[in-house]
């Protein structure tokens, strides 16, 4: 007889019953902890990534992923900031927002007291140079607004035309038409004129066609 | 010992995939959009990413146990700004997803009220779903709506012009999970 073949069988089998018992329950356990999110995430994980694809030069310069202040680490890339970065950005286009329509008001006004200069009344001049200076401030101030603001989260491309892109389109023909405008108001009266109408019409349009 | 670990091992694989079969959601099948107001326009947002699992028992044509997700980032209104505009207010770094889970349906011949909860920026509100269920011998459909208040998820409501949204948001979902 070979003793070496002699096996405490029973302790064998106890062990082993003892470590499928813990692996079953274990298993047990995580099956009734296992969630189907969980299982759906593993499967889809989230989109991780912190800026858009695309981004205006403004927003890039500063908040880009090696934008300004990210390289001198006053605005280091991470979730919690570019949370932060967001709420402000909501703050910054409400401004813009209401600073639009402050423009357009002191724009209105504009054209109303031109129109009186056009006619010879002079006393009006003084005024109109005042509001017009008020105006291009806060144009200028609400469209550094929209240009500077950190970007958001994601940039879709839309198909077709949609309100947001008449909205830029047209940005792009008041801004020329306000360039113009503040440049011509001493040189070109006539000219003067036709940029300001400009102005005010693409102005007031980008406003009216912008939906949220 | 080998009879008894292979009864162990067979008990231990039937009780691990001997369950009621788990059917996925179908992606290029499955759709959920919203309808929002404004004083002054009504809007529609299309997410068609919509992932979902369903513990089924399609003998008896019933539900265990749903689960629908979709991403906040996966949302399309066809106007870029006012969908970056939404994932502000809606806090999607912070709250990225909105879940549907359910582990109770009650069926009323070709429909079904499924009474789960939505988990919708980082709150949780029980919610009772009533939609239409096509069974298949692979597939089951599902459709129908609901509406929701933002504010009841502790959603500040985006304003254009000083004037908020209105406080309702009303989804319709098109779902089809597949063996």
């Amino acid at each position: 007889m070979n003793v070496w073949n002699i096996k405490p069988k029973s302790k064998v089998r106890k062990s082993n019953l003892l470590f499928f018992t813990l692996t079953l329950l274990g298993q047990q356990f995580l099956l009734a902890q296992d969630d189907l999110f969980a299982q759906i995430e593993n499967e889809n994980p989230p989109e991780e990534s912190l800026l858009p694809s695309k981004m205006l030069v403004t927003q890039r310069i500063f908040w880009g992923e090696n934008g300004l202040l990210r390289k001198t680490k006053l605005a280091p890339l991470n979730k919690i900031n570019r949370e932060k970065e967001l709420k402000f950005r909501r703050n910054m286009l409400k401004a813009h927002q209401v600073l639009g329509f402050l423009t357009l008001t002191g724009m209105a006004a504009q054209g109303f007291m031109g129109n009186k200069l056009y006619k010879g009344e002079r006393n009006s001049y003084k005024a109109h140079k005042t509001i017009g200076n008020l105006t291009t401030a806060s144009y200028f101030t609400g469209a550094s607004l929209s240009l500077f603001a950190p970007p958001p989260l994601v940039s879709k491309k839309t198909q077709g035309l949609s309100s947001i892109k008449a909205h830029k389109w047209l940005a792009s023909i008041h801004f020329s038409a306000m360039v113009a405008t503040n440049i011509l108001s001493e040189e070109n009266r006539k000219y003067h004129r036709a940029a300001a109408y400009t102005l005010f019409a693409s102005y007031a349009t980008a406003i009216l066609v912008f939906k949220f | 010992m080998k009879y008894i670990f292979s009864i162990v091992l067979v008990f231990q694989f039937f009780l691990t995939y001997g369950q009621a079969p788990t059917w996925k959601i179908v992606p290029n099948e499955s759709v959920i959009s919203y309808k929002a107001k404004h004083l002054l326009h009504a809007w529609q947002g299309v997410n068609n990413n919509v992932l979902g699992l369903a513990v089924v028992d399609p003998i008896s044509k019933s539900v265990n146990r749903l689960a629908v997700m979709v991403y906040v980032r996966d949302f399309d209104s066809n106007n870029s700004s006012r969908d970056a505009h939404a994932l502000e207010v809606l806090e999607a770094l912070q709250f990225p997803q909105v879940k549907f889970y359910t582990e109770s349906m009650e069926r009323q011949g070709e429909y079904v009220k499924l009474l789960g909860t939505l988990e919708f920026h980082g709150e949780k509100v029980a919610l009772e779903v009533v939609g239409l269920a096509q069974w298949t011998a692979k597939k089951l459909k599902l459709n129908g709506n609901f509406e929701i208040r933002p504010t009841q998820f502790k959603i500040e409501l985006p304003s254009f012009m000083m004037v908020p949204m209105e406080d309702e948001l009303v989804f319709d979902f098109d779902l089809t999970f597949q063996k």
